[in-house]
C-alpha cells in the first residue's frame, strides 16, 4: 500500500522518543564513561607537551589547535584517539537499533501507531546522529576548556572556525560509521551478528586496509623502476584505494583541519614547491577546499549507507 | 796606557765619524788645535731652537784629551755641545783628526733682538783655542699657518663620500692647537682624521715648523640635490688661522623603489588563472633612471610577464605603474608563494618579494556539493520508490 503525505511526519516523534531513550539507556552511561576517560587521557597526554607548548604562545599563531594534534608516549594525540573511539561509539548506538524491536516484538506496535516506517528509521538515524553529536561535541568542549585552562588563554577565530570544522568532520566519520551498524541492524535480525559484522567492518579498516592498500596497488599498477611517473602513478592509485576507508578520509580531513600548514595530502613534486613559502598557514577556505572532497566523500557515503539500509528495511516484512 | 787610548781611539773611529784621521794634511807646514764653526757669525730668531756644527780640528799635536767649556753666553739662552746626540765636556781628538760636535741654542722668545756674543773654550794638553760666535738675534716671526688641499674639487654622486687631503703647515716659531670646522651644508656628515689614520679627530697640535696631511671626509645629505657645493674648511689655532676652499661636485643619481599598490606587496590568485598585479617603480633618486627594466624569474611553471617591460625614463621623485601578470601553474599547490621581482636600469637595481597565495577555484567545492545532491536524490528516490504504511 502506498503511503500518503510526507515520510517524515511523525519523525520528530521518533526521534525525541529515541533520543531519550538513548540518553538514559546504561549504554550512554557507559559511552560517557568512555568519552570522559578518552578525553582526560588526551588531555593528560598533552598536558607536559602544551607545557612545552606554552612557551610558544605567541610564537605559534595555532597553538590551540597543537592541542588536538600533539601525541605523548605512550599515549596517542586526541585525534588518533578518537579516530578509534567514533567508530565504536557509533557501532554502538546503532548496530541493534532496528532488531531489537524485532527481538522485542514491539516494532508491530510502534507500527501501529500512525507512523511511517520511513519516519521509524529517520527517526531512529536522527537521534542516533544528535547523540552521537552531543557526545562528540561534549567532548569538544571538554578538551577546549581544558586547553583554555592550561594555556591560559583563549582561542583565535581562525583556531575555533578550524576546530569546528575539526568536529563536522568527526560528527561526519561517526555518522558514516552509524548508517553501516544500522544497515547490519536492519540486514541481520540478530543483535549479535550485526554487532560482530559492523565490528568485523570496522577492523578491516582500521587494522587490515593499510595492509591490503600496497597489495591492491601493486596489483593494479605495478610500478616501472625507469619512470618515475608511472612511481607517482603507483602512488596516487594507493592513495585512492585508501581513501575507500572512512579511517582515511577523516584523517585527511583533520590533517587539514589542525595543520593549516598543509598545503597538499597527495604527493608533491619538488617543482611545485619551488618559490613556496613553506610552512606559511592556508587561509581556512583553502583548508576546506583542500578536504571539501574528503568531506564529500564521507557525507556522500551516509546518505547512500543510509538509502541503502532504508530500502532493505522498507522491503522488510514485519509481523505481529 | 797609550796602547789602551789609541785602541779607544780605533773604537770610535769605527763608530760613528766623531774622530777621523785626516790624511791630505799630512806632513803640512799648519800645527795646532783649532774649534771652529762653519758660520761664526750669524741671525737667529728668537724663540727658535738653533743647532750650530762644531768641529775640533787637531793638526799634527799628539792625539789628546781636550776640555769643552762654554765660557760666555748671553743671560737667559740655553746652549750645551752635543756629541753623538749626547751633551759632552771633553772630546778626544786623535794626531791630524778632527771632533765633529754640535752647539745647541735654545733663545728664549722674549729675547731683545740685537747682537749677542758666545764665547767657547777648548784647552787641551798643549794646545788650546777659543771660539767666537756673533749672532744677530732678530725679532720672531709672527705665527703663521696654511692649507693647501691636494684636490680640491672633487666630483661624486650623493652616495659617495668625497675625501680631501688637506696639507696643514704651522709656519711659525711656537707650537698651535688648531681645531678642524667647516661650514658644510645641513645634512652633510664630515669626518676629520689625520693622514691615513682611522681615528676622528676635531683638533690637532702643530709643533713649530710642523706639517700634517688631514684628511677632510664629506658625505652629502642623502636626497642632496645635483649642484655644486662650495665647503670652507677652516682650521683655527690660537694664534693663526688658515682655511682651505673644497668644492664639491655633486652630480645626480637615480633611486628607485619596487612596490605594489598602496605598498602593498602580497596577493591572492587562482591555479592556473591570470592575475594581474598593479606595482609601482618610484624614483627617489636626484636623476632620471632611464631604460628601467622589470623582469622577474618566475618559480617552475609559473607565468609572469609585465606591461610594459621596460620604463624609458622616470623622473627623479616620479613614479610609473607597472602590470604584473602573473599566472600560477594549474597543478600548483595551494597556499603562500614567493616571487621575486627585479627593476633595474643604468646601474640601479631593486628588487621586491611578491607572496601570492595560491587557491583552488571554487569550482570542485561545487562538484562535491552535486555528489551529495545526487546521493540525496537517489535517496528521495527511494523514499518514493518504496515508501509504504
Amino acid at each position: 500500500m502506498r503511503r500518503e503525505g510526507s515520510a517524515l511526519s511523525g519523525a520528530a516523534t521518533v526521534m525525541a522518543k529515541e533520543l531519550a531513550d538513548n540518553l538514559t539507556s546504561t549504554r550512554m552511561r557507559l559511552l560517557e564513561l568512555l568519552i570522559f576517560v578518552t578525553g582526560a587521557g588526551a588531555v593528560y597526554a598533552t598536558i607536559g607537551s602544551v607545557k612545552d607548548l606554552a612557551g610558544l604562545v605567541g610564537e605559534d599563531q595555532f597553538i590551540f589547535l597543537r592541542i588536538f594534534t600533539t601525541a605523548k608516549e605512550p599515549l596517542p594525540s586526541f585525534v588518533a584517539f578518537l579516530g578509534f573511539l567514533i567508530p565504536i561509539v557509533s557501532i554502538a548506538l546503532g548496530f541493534d537499533s532496528v532488531n531489537s524491536e524485532f527481538n522485542n516484538r514491539t516494532m508491530s506496535r510502534i507500527l501501529a501507531q500512525p507512523i511511517y516506517r520511513d519516519a521509524l528509521l529517520f527517526g531512529k538515524f536522527m537521534s542516533g546522529l544528535v547523540t552521537l553529536a552531543v557526545v562528540l561535541a561534549a567532548l569538544w568542549i571538554f578538551v577546549v576548556g581544558l586547553g583554555i585552562l592550561m594555556l591560559g588563554l583563549p582561542p583565535g577565530t581562525n583556531e575555533v572556525v578550524r576546530g569546528f570544522a575539526f568536529l563536522i568532520a568527526a560528527i561526519a566519520y561517526g555518522a558514516v560509521w552509524l548508517a553501516m551498524a544500522m544497515l547490519f541492524s536492519i540486514v541481520f535480525r540478530s543483535s549479535a551478528t550485526a554487532a560482530l559484522a559492523s565490528l568485523a567492518v570496522w577492523l578491516l579498516f582500521a587494522f587490515f586496509w593499510q595492509m591490503l592498500v600496497p597489495l591492491i596497488t601493486l596489483a593494479i599498477a605495478p610500478p616501472d623502476m625507469f619512470d618515475p611517473m608511472s612511481q607517482l602513478a603507483t602512488i596516487n592509485v594507493g592513495m585512492g584505494i585508501a581513501r575507500f576507508s572512512p579511517n582515511t578520509l577523516f584523517g585527511e580531513a583533520t590533517q587539514a583541519f589542525l595543520n593549516p600548514e598543509t598545503r597538499s595530502l597527495g604527493p608533491v613534486l619538488a617543482s611545485q614547491m619551488q618559490g613556496a613559502d613553506r610552512g606559511a598557514p592556508l587561509p581556512f577556505d583553502q583548508s576546506l577546499m583542500l578536504v571539501w572532497p574528503q568531506m564529500t566523500g564521507m557525507i556522500a557515503s551516509v546518505i547512500v549507507l543510509f538509502t541503502i539500509a532504508y530500502i532493505a528495511f522498507q522491503r522488510q516484512e514485519v509481523r505481529a | 796606557m797609550h796602547l789602551r787610548m789609541a785602541a779607544l781611539c780605533l773604537a770610535l773611529a769605527i763608530g760613528p765619524a766623531s774622530v777621523a784621521p785626516l790624511t791630505a794634511q799630512d806632513g803640512g807646514a799648519v800645527k795646532g788645535m783649532w774649534l771652529a764653526t762653519d758660520y761664526p757669525a750669524l741671525q737667529l730668531r728668537a724663540g727658535e731652537d738653533a743647532s750650530l756644527p762644531l768641529t775640533l780640528y787637531n793638526y799634527g799635536l799628539p792625539p789628546q784629551r781636550t776640555t769643552l767649556t762654554i765660557a760666555d753666553k748671553p743671560a737667559g739662552w740655553t746652549a750645551e755641545i752635543v756629541g753623538s746626540n749626547k751633551p759632552v765636556n771633553a772630546a778626544f781628538v786623535d794626531y791630524n783628526g778632527k771632533a765633529n760636535l754640535n752647539l745647541k741654542l735654545n733663545i728664549p722668545a722674549d729675547a731683545k733682538p740685537g747682537p749677542y756674543k758666545l764665547t767657547l773654550n777648548a784647552v787641551g794638553d798643549a794646545a788650546n783655542s777659543t771660539l767666537q760666535i756673533a749672532v744677530d738675534l732678530a725679532a720672531p716671526l709672527a705665527a703663521k699657518l696654511t692649507a693647501a688641499p691636494k684636490f680640491p674639487v672633487l666630483k661624486g654622486t650623493p652616495k659617495s663620500n668625497f675625501d680631501f687631503n688637506v696639507t696643514v703647515k704651522n709656519e711659525s716659531s711656537s707650537d698651535l692647537l688648531v681645531n678642524l670646522a667647516t661650514d658644510a651644508p645641513r645634512g652633510f656628515q664630515v669626518t676629520f682624521k689625520e693622514g691615513y689614520g682611522t681615528q676622528e679627530i676635531t683638533s690637532l697640535p702643530f709643533k713649530a715648523g710642523d706639517s700634517k696631511e688631514v684628511a677632510v671626509s664629506i658625505k652629502p645629505a642623502p636626497g642632496a640635490s645635483a649642484a655644486i657645493y662650495p665647503i670652507n674648511v677652516t682650521f683655527n689655532g690660537d694664534k693663526a688661522n688658515a682655511s682651505a676652499k673644497l668644492t664639491m661636485d655633486v652630480s645626480g643619481q637615480p633611486s628607485i623603489t619596487l612596490t605594489g599598490q598602496g605598498e602593498r606587496l602580497s596577493g591572492e590568485a587562482y591555479a592556473g588563472e591570470e592575475r594581474s598585479v598593479q606595482l609601482i617603480v618610484r624614483n627617489n633618486g636626484t636623476a632620471p633612471a632611464r631604460g628601467v627594466a622589470v623582469s622577474s624569474s618566475p618559480p617552475t611553471g609559473w607565468k609572469i610577464d609585465f606591461q610594459p617591460k621596460e620604463i624609458p625614463e622616470i623622473g627623479a621623485g616620479e613614479e610609473k605603474q607597472v602590470t604584473a601578470l602573473l599566472t600560477p601553474p594549474a597543478k600548483a599547490i595551494n597556499g603562500d608563494y614567493m616571487l621575486t621581482m627585479r627593476a633595474s636600469g643604468d646601474g640601479i637595481s631593486e628588487s621586491a618579494t611578491y607572496r601570492v597565495t595560491v587557491m583552488t577555484s571554487t569550482l570542485w567545492g561545487v562538484t562535491g556539493i552535486a555528489v551529495i545532491g545526487a546521493a540525496l536524490l537517489i535517496l528521495v528516490g527511494a523514499v518514493g520508490r518504496f515508501g509504504r504504511r
